[in-house]
């Protein structure tokens, strides 16, 4: 248990990205964190980002997305171009899905596919690495390699595997995203591992972990409210901004078996609806994937 | 200068300190390492001062109190660097990468070599056992000439990295654990302290020293030891002083062990799958090949603490015929003896130890496990037994699991098991005596001999403010983890959901009431629980998650308490069945009046004092009453009361309220005459 601190109970402010004077090379910096209430429970949150998710290997990506960007999806620089410029995406969120193949070894793309993103993007960077626990080691250091300077957000540590991405995040001085399977404990207990291995505790952004709306998210939800809840009573150990990521909506039945006409429809209804929700719930970054997602994300965010 | 082996350590450290003092004061000229934002490494970190020339060096060498370290590294910064495949000061970039291995798990230690071996052979054997164990190795001196001619592949590539011919090179060994506290652990330069405390807690390192060190290099390398470096002295020359001696193949072990240092193993040498997911997987009589215990003949399982000397890391004896020496079918007597030696293992983990027994032999594909201590039933299945299993692999199996699982109690595991049938029965005597020590010690443990409870959230992912708090006379409701369970779930997984909770004033010694705990309670309860009482049902009881093994629930018409376990499907008195009460009563409440509990807890001197106790207790299920048997007779025997044991009704006795009230009165029970509960 974690004694108030006097540091007025607010959520840990969080910096993603580096401005030139700040060493990096990003046009914009974005800084998450910082609440004192619930979420639209009065002042609005300063800062909610829309972080559109591509990777490099769309053979490990939801069809839906795949055939809505076309050859994009073969080319992770102009993908993550198009999300800023044509999607209107606050920030991109690089998936190394190449790694989910058997054998992989390409190590050293990992560091190049990470700066030709960086250099076809403007803003922040959250970059998820690894899929197979024994690549960790290698490609998180890539990762962190690929993206000195520029306060990456990497992804993703969990209970039995954080140490790799937390040596990438102290070693190349980025932030790192925390995942527990929807348990404000297992979350709390993450959160003091890492800072243990020596991360900052405003380097930690907590991902809760996100089931598709219709399917248990309602766990997510109130795992989500709770861990606000407790940081806005003092738990330091939780006092983190949260991300969601609601991946498992395109694999929804509703969404895989639409007819062709509607899958879009579909994919981006499921994908907005869970995403707002979670942004309701306190998350201060939703990732989504398929692009039309973005726009309505936006526009839910001016009302 | 080299007249070692008449002289003393002391001695030579002071002449080297002399020669070194000397060579500072005649310092001269600019001072700097290449690719580095660290200027000169070790000054930097101890002093704050980033030093460029001989000036410079002279003030920071005063500041740090004449520190050796800080000496020796302005000394060699003015040196100039070494020729290929030597490295000399390794810059920041590579650096980086290295730290990056250490945090994240790739290396788990660091070794320096220096001096000159006797034999290059031994050298080369300890290379090899430091490249096995995941240590990073650092060269300097003789060592480096004598691995190369011995054949040895030295580069970064290797883990073996060649800092320079002298050992005075040794310094960047000093330069790089620096740079790691200041890269990754947010050490601030100047701050000596965090320094020291990163050295000897994070970068765990030691020093090998083969012979033949000049004074100033032994003078050197014994200012290590502020670092909380231990300096191992693998040859002649080293006497008299704080060097520790080894023969040169003792040295590695020697040096993981005084750091702390241990190797997780991952993949268990054995010729079968070893993995959760067999661990619900029975082996039937026509599948097995052989079994042991189960009635048949006599086995047991023992765990023992052991002293570090008499305990040979993952040592395997088997004493008796192997299971290839008898027919399909067969039953083979078993005894399975594992000792263990650790500096953090107490005598108090055994019986929590020896429980993974059960768990670890039922993850083998092919073997499988029931009960425990001398009841256990051991069976190997033909599949495993053709594919090569042997009962040997039972130990190997036991000996990987407890190393891996328990990393920071378990130093080493031996684990000897025997099939010879008089050999059994001989060590089976000793065995009983040893668990019946043991249940004395648990048994005889009282709240009040102990200022620490443990408290366990594993169920707030359902029953969000639920707490228990776990105490030596009162188990954990679910009744799957004792007090003991608790405090070593807390020292394997400190941040985890069992945390210490210091028990501190009583507030109402006969409630169970204390301050510390209704402060635990009340935090970790995210303030909706202000007080617990431990041994009350009706003054605020404990909150109950959902995982009860039993409730206790008042019944107003008789006074009393009945009881009720989670096996139980029919109606209680009170017209509710378990799961209806169970209804009622979870999710992280308070309700006064029904409480959750473990079957253990009501054999506690502690249960429900406040109301009473164990005389207050009206009605139990039949199945529950013959499970508690003995041991409750036993206990009211005790307590003066043999006749209560009858007194207490069931669901055949007295189906409902009216049957309980009449047959309380029939039998006197003593509930009726005691003060009102409500």
């Amino acid at each position: 248990m974690t004694e108030s601190s006097d540091e007025g109970l607010a959520i840990r402010e969080v910096r993603l990205g580096a401005t030139r004077a700040e060493g990096g090379t990003r046009e914009v910096s974005y800084v998450i964190g910082g609440e004192r209430a619930l979420p639209f429970s009065g002042k609005r949150p300063e800062r909610l980002l829309v972080a559109l998710e591509i990777c490099d290997d769309p053979r490990f990506w939801p069809p839906v997305v795949r055939d809505y960007v076309g050859d994009l999806s073969n080319d992770p620089g102009e993908w993550a171009r198009a999300a800023e410029r044509t999607y209107g995406a606050d920030l991109v969120r690089l998936n190394f899905t190449s790694t989910k193949q058997r054998g992989f070894d390409a190590f050293d793309a990992i560091a190049a596919t990470t700066e030709e993103v960086l250099a076809a993007t403007t803003r922040p960077l959250i970059v998820e690495g690894s899929n197979e626990p024994e690549l960790d080691s290698e490609v998180f250091r890539r990762c962190g390699e690929g993206g000195e300077g520029e306060r990456l957000l990497l992804g993703t540590a969990e209970a039995d595997r954080y140490r790799s991405v937390a040596a990438a995040a102290l070693a190349y001085g980025h932030a790192v995203i925390a995942q527990s399977p929807i348990d404000v404990n297992l979350a709390k207990q993450l959160n003091i591992l890492l800072c243990e291995t020596g991360v900052p505790q405003d380097r930690i952004v907590i991902d809760p972990y996100t089931g598709a709306l219709g399917y248990g998210f309602e766990y997510s939800y109130s795992v989500m409210e709770r861990i606000r809840l407790a940081a806005l009573a003092g738990d330091a150990d939780l006092a983190m901004p949260m991300i969601s990521a609601p991946t498992d909506t395109l694999s929804v039945r509703e969404v895989r078996e639409a007819v062709p006409a509607d899958q879009d429809a579909m994919a981006v209804a499921w994908e907005f609806y869970t995403a707002y929700s979670a942004f309701v719930a306190g998350a201060s970054i939703v990732c989504v994937r398929h692009p039309r997602t973005v726009e309505r994300l936006k526009k839910a965010l001016e009302v | 200068m080299k007249n070692k082996l008449t002289d003393s350590l002391d001695a030579a450290i002071e002449r080297g300190r002399i020669d070194l003092d000397a060579r500072m004061r005649a310092l001269a000229g600019k001072l700097a390492y290449a690719d580095t934002a660290y200027a000169l490494p070790v000054t930097y970190a101890v002093t704050g001062i980033a030093v460029r020339d001989a000036d410079g060096a002279r003030e920071a060498y005063k500041q740090s109190g004449n520190n050796l370290l800080v000496a020796c590294e302005c000394l060699m910064a003015g040196e100039g660097g070494v020729p290929s495949p030597y490295t000399g000061f390794i810059p920041d970039a590579v650096l980086r990468r290295l730290g990056y291995t250490l945090v994240d798990g790739s290396v788990i230690g660091l070794g320096l070599l220096v001096g000159t071996p006797e034999s290059p052979d031994a050298a080369a054997a300890v290379c090899r056992e430091m490249q096995e164990k995941y240590l990073l190795t650092f060269l300097a001196g003789g060592v480096v000439g004598a691995l190369s001619g011995a054949g040895v592949r030295l580069g970064l590539d290797y883990r073996l990295v060649p800092l320079g011919p002298q050992s005075a090179r040794g310094i960047h060994f000093a330069d790089i654990l620096a740079r790691v506290a200041m890269m990754f652990g947010g050490v601030q330069p100047g701050d000596v302290h965090s320094l020291l405390g990163y050295a000897a807690e994070r970068a765990k390192a030691f020093v090998i020293a083969f012979p033949d060190l000049t004074d100033e290099e032994t003078a050197f390398v014994d200012a290590l030891r502020v670092l909380g470096i231990p300096i191992l002295a693998a040859g002649e020359g080293y006497g008299g002083g704080a060097w520790v001696p080894v023969a040169p193949a003792e040295a590695v072990r020697t040096g993981m062990d005084l750091r702390g240092i241990r190797v997780t193993v991952t993949a268990i040498p054995i010729p079968m799958a070893c993995s959760p997911a067999f661990e619900g997987k029975s082996i039937r009589r026509e599948e097995m090949y052989v079994e042991f215990g189960g009635g048949r003949t006599p086995a047991f399982e023992l765990l023992r603490m052991r002293p570090r000397e008499e305990v040979e890391d993952g040592k395997v004896t088997v004493v008796g015929p192997e299971v290839d020496a008898v027919l399909e079918g067969s039953a083979l007597p078993l005894a399975i003896q594992v000792d263990v030696a650790g500096a953090k293992m107490k005598t108090d983990y055994e019986p929590v130890l020896e429980r993974r027994i059960h768990t670890f032999i039922n993850y083998g594909e092919g073997s499988w496990h029931v009960a425990q201590r001398d009841l256990i039933w051991v069976r190997l299945s033909k599949e495993a037994v053709a594919k090569g299993v042997r009962i040997r692999d039972i130990g190997t199996l036991l000996a990987h699991k407890l190393r891996m699982e328990f990393p920071d109690h378990i130093d080493a595991v031996q684990v000897t098991l025997v099939t010879d049938g008089q050999k059994v029965e001989e060590m089976l005597a000793k065995a009983r005596a040893v668990y019946a020590a043991r249940d004395e010690r648990i048994a005889g443990m009282k709240d009040e001999d102990v200022e620490t409870f443990y408290s366990c959230t594993l169920c707030q992912t359902f029953a969000p403010n639920h707490v228990c708090v776990i105490t030596p006379e009162r188990p954990a409701l679910c009744g799957a983890i004792t007090w003991l369970d608790a405090r070593i779930a807390h020292e394997i997984t400190p941040a985890g959901a069992n945390q210490p909770v210091p028990k501190e004033e009583a507030v109402d010694a006969v409630y169970g009431e204390f301050s510390g705990v209704n402060r635990f309670v009340k935090k970790a309860s995210h303030g909706e629980v202000d007080r617990i009482s431990l041994y009350s049902m009706i003054e605020n009881p404990m909150t109950a998650c959902g995982c009860f093994e039993c409730i206790a629930a008042i019944v107003p018409e008789v006074n009393g308490i009945l009881i009720v376990s989670r096996d139980f499907a029919g109606e209680t008195p009170l017209g509710m069945t378990f799961s209806t009460l169970a209804g009622t009563i979870g999710g992280g409440a308070q309700t006064p009046g029904f409480i959750g509990i473990s079957k253990n807890y009501i054999l506690s001197d502690r249960f429900l004092q406040a109301e009473n106790g164990i005389a207050r207790v009206v009605w139990m299920p039949a199945p529950l009453k013959e499970e508690l048997g003995d041991r409750l007779r036993a206990k009211l025997a005790a307590q003066g009361m043999s006749d209560l044991f009858e007194k207490i009704a069931d669901e055949v006795s007295a189906p409902t309220i009216e049957d309980l009230i009449a047959f309380l009165e029939r039998v006197e029970h003593p509930a009726l005459t005691m003060r009102s509960l409500i």
